[in-house]
């Protein structure tokens, strides 16, 4: 491994949302619930990062390098009620959204939203919450 | 000295018209676009490793509807039909569950499209402005 680019863009998000104090870090979790299940009452946000170097048209420079980088934060923001999952997920909308992360020697674009969806009920973890499906994303060039 | 202007009352034709002769233009841009999307987000969800994927929701579900009715904007809408049967599942498979991660392929499928579609829009744009369409 020559450079860790991908998981510094990976965690720009991850920090964005452990550092929001209506958040903390410990309702901020990367890619798994953790064991024993959180208070559901309390609520949480559970991230999903996908980091990808896109090879056509943004992703390649003049040079026909492949020098940009996007990433996508999938955040299932989760609660007891569709209320309280919406209550998360304008906490993360409001933390993320506008937002251009610094990385060192990279150009950082504005974390956009693209995608939003209604709270649904998941009964994964074995028993009902709510769930709010929300992607960012932002590109990076460099 | 003079100078003489030509082709105007022509190129004011071409606009006068522009509404009418927009349809015929964009709607098949649309309808392509779709089409392609939608074969594009299936291949992906069948390609993955993950070999009940495409069992869980058929890749015949996904569809695309274009409304031409919103002329001067036009567009398409690519996904899963809600009337077919684990229609539901779609968006845990595109978008993970509590205890899967995502299988995103609607959203690549868009972005390789997106660039493709702009290039036919902004050559029937300008056909219909040069009065070639």
């Amino acid at each position: 491994m020559t450079d860790s680019i991908d998981e510094l863009h990976a965690q720009a998000g991850l920090a964005l949302l452990a550092a929001d104090p209506a958040l903390g870090s410990a309702r901020v979790f990367d890619s798994v619930v953790p064991n024993p299940t959180p208070d559901i009452n309390v609520g949480w946000v559970l991230v999903y990062t996908h980091v990808a170097w896109p090879r056509d048209g943004v992703g390649t420079g003049l040079d026909a390098a492949q020098d940009t980088v996007t990433t996508t934060y999938t955040c299932h923001c989760v609660g007891a009620t569709p209320v309280a999952a919406r209550v998360v997920g304008m906490q993360v909308r409001s933390t993320l959204l506008g937002v251009r992360p610094t990385i060192a020697n990279r150009l950082c674009g504005l974390i956009k939203q693209a995608v939003a969806n209604p709270p649904i009920r998941d009964e994964s973890l074995g028993f009902a919450v709510f769930d709010e499906v929300m992607e960012f994303d932002f590109t990076s060039t460099g | 000295m003079g100078v003489t202007v030509s082709g105007v009352d022509d190129w004011l034709g071409d606009l006068d018209t522009l509404a009418e002769r927009a349809d015929k233009a964009f709607v098949p841009i649309m309808k392509r676009a779709g089409g392609n999307i939608k074969d594009d987000w299936s291949a992906r969800w069948t390609a993955m490793p993950h070999s009940h994927i495409p069992h869980l929701v058929p890749v015949q579900a996904l569809s695309y509807d274009v409304d031409p009715k919103t002329a001067p904007t036009y567009s398409v809408e690519v996904g899963v039909r809600a009337e077919r049967k684990q229609a539901r599942l779609a968006s845990f498979i595109e978008f993970g569950t509590l205890t899967s991660r995502p299988h995103p392929a609607g959203m690549p499928a868009l972005e390789a499209e997106a660039p493709r579609m702009a290039e036919f829009a902004e050559k029937a744009a300008a056909d219909l402005l040069e009065g070639r369409k």
